[in-house]
């Protein structure tokens, strides 16, 4: 059996903020604003990493990024006020694996049936903030989201999982928010933006579902 | 109405429970057996939603009037009508006009949630719906609603005591200053194969809840039921969620109450 691995897209961007170290201090709306007109750059900088996954699927990547933008501003946490040294970053990536052969490719994983099952396979993830199956176009799977805290770090994890007869399909997503020395003010931080964290991981993963579903064994996408 | 509510102030709101319906039909060779169950009690408007989920009777089922000759479409149309009564009357109980519904969308999505077995196989099967809406307006701060039903932060609070269930569907849910999530879980109900939808949204004075129920049985058949009910479930938790969101949309417009 011949099998073609697409490694699809790979986007990943890391962004991290940190606040001006206390001699130079500024207050939290300007750090806030500070932190916004960041935006753009980190938006550019996804833009190059989603430009594959948006090919695979037909979408302009200008129109995509419109889409996704305000997305990831409302997703930032807004920055504690003070001297505080806070950190925000988020990851993103995505693989699809499709056979010529029309065989079943190596490396299935479990496709999880509820939330308990996401809870007991990833022990340390923390309680499951978001689940749903994935019935669509041939591909059966889930998608679990968690949010933990941990010391100063508050972490929301995605993990999805599609396969269908021919391929299968993994994305991740995983945003963490940190307030150093400081487990309040990073819960503080980090759980406003939970939610609207949560609705960018669920609008990757159907792009990344969507790339999956077009996905042809050798191809680019 | 319960007792923390009349101490809150003005409360407006509806609980809507229809009437038990049956329909049952042959469908090509095979006995296509659907409920439309829309079980409740009397004294509704102010009945506070129940601890836990109770899984359905065979009485409640089974034991109801029949409706010969009807096809899958009838049943559906049946289930669309249903839903608009329902919500056409929380619509009067919140004392706004009766709300327009995109009647092709709500057509598409019951038809695509009613329950279908293979092809090629002749499987005798019953399924009921059970859909529940119900809403509060007050004055000052919400108060009253039982325990149970509390906005969830995480897929832990969606269990029930005693049964082994699964939850198939949890997610947050947040429009404008309401708060709220919508949980999913599947069971072995007495009869087969059990959804428990709960969509629950509030703010500082008024929410909506929506229990929308699916059960598919078939006789000694528990995996019969599961793969019955499998095919559908997706649809139904997006029917279920449509509901609640027609139900907030009529929420927010809703009026204050006054004294």
């Amino acid at each position: 059996m011949i099998k073609i691995h697409t490694m699809l897209a790979a986007a990943c961007a890391v962004l991290t903020l940190s606040s001006a170290p206390p001699a130079q201090a500024q207050d939290a709306g300007q750090e806030t604003r500070d932190a916004l007109d960041s935006v753009p750059a980190l938006v550019a900088e996804l833009a190059v990493k989603l430009q594959p996954l948006a090919d695979s699927i037909g979408v302009d990547i200008s129109d995509l990024m419109r889409q996704l933008e305000p997305m990831m501003r409302v997703a930032f946490p807004t920055p504690p006020g003070g001297d505080a040294h806070w950190a925000y970053s988020f990851t993103f990536d995505n693989k699809n694996v499709v056979t010529d052969s029309g065989a079943a490719p190596e490396g299935r994983k479990t496709v999880l049936a509820d939330a308990q099952a996401c809870a007991a396979l990833y022990p340390l993830g923390g309680p499951v903030v978001h689940f749903r199956r994935i019935h669509r176009d041939g591909l059966t799977g889930h998608q679990c989201i968690m949010r933990t805290y941990e010391d100063s770090m508050g972490v929301l994890i995605s993990e999805t999982y599609a396969e269908g007869a021919d391929r299968h399909m993994s994305a991740s997503y995983a945003a963490a928010g940190s307030v150093e020395n400081d487990p309040d003010a990073a819960q503080a931080l980090f759980e406003p933006v939970v939610d609207n964290n949560i609705s960018l991981a669920v609008e990757l993963a159907d792009l990344a579902l969507e790339s999956a579903i077009r996905a042809t064994a050798g191809g680019t996408d | 109405m319960p007792s923390g509510v009349a101490d809150a102030g003005p409360v407006h709101g509806a609980t809507l429970r229809g009437a038990l319906m049956t329909v049952r039909s042959t469908f090509g060779a095979a006995l296509f057996g659907a409920v439309l169950l829309c079980a409740g009690a009397a004294q509704a408007q102010d009945a506070a939603p129940p601890a836990a989920p109770t899984p359905l009777t065979r009485e409640q089922v089974f034991a109801l009037t029949d409706y010969e000759g009807s096809s899958p479409a009838d049943h559906a149309a049946a289930l669309v009508t249903e839903i608009v009564a329902k919500l056409q009357s929380t619509a009067a109980d919140l004392g706004i006009p009766t709300p327009t519904f995109d009647l092709p969308v709500l057509q598409t999505l019951v038809a695509n949630a009613m329950p279908r077995i293979p092809d090629d196989r002749d499987i005798p099967f019953s399924y009921a719906i059970r859909i529940n809406v119900s809403t509060r307006v007050q004055g000052g701060e919400l108060t009253g609603r039982d325990d149970s039903v509390r906005v969830l932060r995480d897929s832990r609070g969606c269990g029930v005591a005693d049964i082994d269930f699964q939850v198939v569907h949890f997610s947050r849910l947040r429009e404008d200053d309401y708060d709220g999530h919508h949980c999913v879980l599947t069971y072995d109900a007495a009869d087969g194969r059990l959804m428990r939808s709960q969509f629950y949204m509030r703010n500082a004075s008024r929410d909506v809840l929506v229990e929308y129920d699916f059960v598919v049985g078939l006789a000694n058949s528990y995996d019969a039921s599961e793969i019955v009910a499998e095919r559908t479930l997706n649809a139904n938790i997006v029917l279920a969620q449509a509901i609640g969101v027609k139900g907030l949309d009529m929420l927010k417009v809703a009026p204050a109450p006054t004294d």
